[in-house]
């Protein structure tokens, strides 16, 4: 039964995936499937990270040898979950919303805050159906919301006053509205304090709100200045930044070892290596920059020499490469969806 | 099985999926020549895959795609409404595309005219077909979910764009018109929308063009053909073709050794070193490192490694080596703790089995190799495995372990990376290697007839290849591209290969 449950689920997905890459009609369904694996993959999120935690905290209650290293570990991961789930120092959603509802009737107004989008996104649920809806904004009529057979609808209003209607809105006439509190103050920044906010009222149908700014918790917990954005632009990516310079010096001293003149192979690689590694720099191109460029010696040109292994020889190496690679997946996917072999279960019988 | 015996029933099958390709020769259309009929002479065409047959191959046409294939396909349209074009309307096309193709021109001006010759042609025939086919034009798309519909219409003259309506003749309101799109017109002669937004299934649907000039509306609405979403129940027939041959070998040669049969499987150094390199690590009281590459479980090649940490797990169980597997993923950390612990028991070692050696690090890629390298360097293992999906981050492993004096043996499906693991590695499975090591460790009958069964799959692509090779070489040394030559090699690639542009 426990290695019995797997390999049936095992087979039904996979013949579910690879019949849908032949039936158009079910294309939806193997979508769905795959989804699957995005649920299940967030649970085994929590198992791996309880795992780390597990062991190396028990390395440092320990004191085990190299607890040091996990208790940086232990910081860090803890450290940096708590700013990302608790959005430290991220500056809310600019813009105003309101959810005005009663039982299942309700509307959804929002207001985007960027200088670059004044748009006002009216949603209705639940309301009359095949009726009309009004949209009444500071005592003015801006629009009528048409609901569906459901009750429900949508519209999108261009934010203007209606004073203003046809002069351009000021640059910053939402943010000079809004009353956003912790906002992070970037030391460049030279606009003024915005001005009190003065609550708008929304009438949308019977439904009544009033715009407010956004909570604390609205923004993205990437936003640049958050806690979390700093951890990432200062310390991630540097730090990525550094193991990946390590491979210039890596290939650099496995290209020491590896090109050796040993045999004919070992000559022909060495040549081969010379050869395209000159055609990709400029000092290679000096070399041959007076053979012709447009006869046959042209084609000992370092930079000509080079494009051509890699588009003859390099090419037809790395195809024969694959084609072997997709035989050996579609055998071994067969194997694994019949259960031929099942050591991936920890079966004993493959 | 002989070896002759297993060339015998390769190439059979290979020209058995060959066979339409040497009968596709036969020009359908070689028919006396029709009498002269100017365009525009016939009747419009009624059936609906017709006319979107029609619709398609002037989108081909004027893309410059197959074109072969394609004006084969629109002269036979037209005969069906009986408006074929001069047969002096084909020859001069063909000759237009071969003089583009294969003149040698001594300057840009003479090649844009010879372009434009190729454009004048194809654009007649075109023209040809817009004339059989109704102004508006509805049809589903094909070989999709039943969820996509086309709606193709000729240029009117003087509109700079136009308003699509569209009504559900299958809903509870099938007279209520909504308006669906602004398409701006592009003067081609004709038009051409894909409609994918709300469509239900086996509906019936109806669009109703208006043509606008600005923004007005301009002349009458033009009425399409009803036309219904239909779903397709197969498509990638060629392909399931080979998934049905490479399976059924597989599957035959299973069944073949498990009756018995003997085969004869190459020496592959790597998986020989396997045990000498687990005992290496048992004599120098040092741990084994398995890496099961940095992807997750849905990976292939992660589920390929995993099948090997079983073999290798069970080795070490036998030596009584240490076995350490950092994962970078969860998932994969519970499949190989499963796995390893299950290798642990079938060698009578169950107590050796210690779940804290297998642990999970972190899904990011650099940061999981800091963490690995840590390992090494504190560590000092004694044989490094790396088997699964790398990226940049290989060398980085391969070269740190070098320098703690560990063997290695590393396997992989990645070709970018084989390169850095072939350099720095002792062994190195390259590509399908990878995949037989299962196989190959086990030594199971049954596991050895799927590699039989793969060798199949590779005389298939020789034989492709091969004759792909001589029609290319063909077309090339004489200039035929658009002789039988070029039909037979554009079917391979485009119907059988369905190679992407």
């Amino acid at each position: 039964m426990k290695r019995n449950v797997p390999l049936l689920i095992t087979a039904i997905v996979g013949f579910i995936l690879i019949l849908s890459a032949f039936i158009p009609n079910i294309k939806a369904l193997s979508e769905e499937t795959a989804v699957y694996f995005d649920i299940i993959a967030a649970f085994a999120l929590v198992l791996g990270g309880g795992n780390l935690l597990r062991a190396h905290g028990h390395n440092v209650y320990k004191q085990a040898p190299g607890w040091g290293y996990s208790a940086v570990t232990v910081v860090a991961f803890l450290g940096t979950l708590i700013i990302g789930i608790g959005k430290v120092a991220v500056p809310p959603h600019t813009g105003l919303h309101t959810l005005a509802s009663s039982g299942n009737h309700m509307a959804l107004v929002t207001l985007d805050g960027t200088q670059t989008k004044r748009d006002m996104i009216v949603t209705l649920r639940g309301a009359e159906a095949n009726a009309e809806a009004p949209i009444v904004i500071d005592g003015t009529q801006r629009g009528v919301i048409k609901t569906d057979e459901r009750g429900n609808g949508a519209l999108t209003l261009e934010w203007k006053k209606p004073a203003e209607e046809s002069a351009e809105p000021a640059e910053n006439e939402f943010l000079s509205s809004l009353n956003i509190p912790e906002v992070i103050q970037r030391p460049e920044s030279e606009a003024p304090p915005p001005p009190a906010y003065v609550p708008i009222k929304v009438q949308v149908g019977s439904l009544t709100g009033q715009l407010e700014p956004y909570g604390r918790l609205t923004g993205d917990h990437i936003a640049n200045g958050s806690w979390f954005w700093y951890i990432y632009e200062h310390i991630y990516k540097p730090l990525q930044a550094t193991m990946f310079a390590m491979l210039a010096f890596y290939v650099a001293s496995a290209a020491f070892r590896a090109f050796r003149a040993r045999n004919m192979e070992s000559i022909m690689l060495l040549g081969t290596a010379f050869i395209i590694l000159l055609g990709r720099t400029a000092l290679g191109a000096w070399f041959t920059y007076h053979l012709p460029e447009e006869n046959f010696w042209s084609f000992f040109r370092i930079e000509n020499l080079s494009n051509w292994i890699m588009l003859t020889f390099n090419t037809a190496g790395n195809r024969a490469i694959m084609i072997g690679i997709s035989l050996g997946i579609a055998a071994t996917s067969l194997k694994v969806l019949l259960g031929i072999d099942r050591s991936y279960l920890g079966s004993d019988k493959g | 099985m002989t070896f002759r015996k297993r060339i015998a029933i390769g190439t059979a099958l290979g020209l058995l999926l060959l066979w339409p390709t040497l009968a596709l020769g036969q020009d359908e259309a070689e028919t006396p020549a029709a009498p002269a009929v100017s365009s525009g002479g016939g009747k419009e065409l009624a059936a609906e895959d017709d006319i979107g047959s029609a619709w398609e191959v002037c989108t081909a046409l004027r893309d410059r795609e197959r074109v072969s294939l394609n004006m084969r396909t629109a002269r036979q349209l037209l005969k069906k409404a009986g408006a074929d074009l001069d047969q002096d309307v084909w020859d001069d096309t063909i000759e237009s595309l071969e003089r583009l193709q294969y003149t040698d021109f001594d300057s840009e001006a003479s090649r844009k005219i010879a372009l434009g010759d190729v454009e004048d042609n194809l654009d007649t025939i075109c023209k040809a077909l817009r004339s059989i086919v109704p102004p508006v034009a509805a049809y589903d798309f094909p070989n999709d979910d039943g969820l996509k519909l086309v709606v193709a219409w000729r240029d009117v003259e003087g509109a700079d764009s136009y308003k699509l309506q569209r009504r559900d003749l299958s809903s509870a309101e099938p007279d209520k018109w909504s308006d669906h799109a602004e398409i701006d017109a592009t003067g081609t002669g004709g038009m051409r929308f894909d409609d994918d937004k709300k469509l239900r299934k086996y509906h019936r649907y109806q669009y109703r063009l208006i043509p606008m000039a600005n923004k007005e509306p301009f002349g009458e609405p033009l009425l399409s053909n009803e036309t219904e979403t239909r779903p397709q129940w197969f498509s990638g027939m060629w392909f399931f073709i080979f998934l049905v041959v490479i399976c059924s070998a597989v599957v035959y040669y299973i069944q073949q050794v498990k009756s018995g049969k003997d085969i004869y499987i190459r020496k592959i150094a790597g998986l020989e070193a396997v045990d000498e390199a687990v005992g290496r690590a048992t004599e120098m009281g040092r741990p084994i490192l398995f890496i099961p590459g940095i992807q997750d479980i849905t990976d292939i090649q992660t589920v390929a490694g995993l099948i090997i940490l079983g073999r290798v797990a069970q080795t070490a169980a036998e030596h009584d080596a240490v076995l350490e597997v950092p994962t970078s993923r969860s998932l994969v950390m519970t499949t190989a703790r499963e796995t390893v612990k299950t290798s642990y028991a079938n060698a009578g070692r169950p107590d050796a089995y210690d779940e804290k050696r297998i642990y999970y690090t972190t899904d990011e890629q650099f940061a999981y190799v800091a963490a690995v390298t840590g390992v090494m360097v504190r560590e000092k293992p004694a044989t490094c495995f790396y088997m699964g999906a790398f990226y940049a981050e290989s060398l980085i492993l391969a070269e740190t372990a070098n320098t703690t004096g560990s063997i290695q043996i590393a396997g992989t499906a990645q070709p970018a990376q084989l390169p850095f693991f072939v350099a720095a590695c002792d062994y190195t499975l390259i590509g399908e290697e990878f995949f037989a090591a299962s196989a190959y460790l086990s030594g199971e009958p049954h596991q050895l007839g799927s590699l039989k069964g793969q060798d199949v799959g590779k005389i298939i692509v020789a034989l492709f290849i091969v004759v792909g090779v001589i029609l290319a070489t063909v077309i090339t040394l004489f200039q035929a591209e658009y002789s039988w030559f070029g039909d037979t090699l554009d079917f391979i690639q485009n119907d059988i290969l369905d190679v992407a542009e």
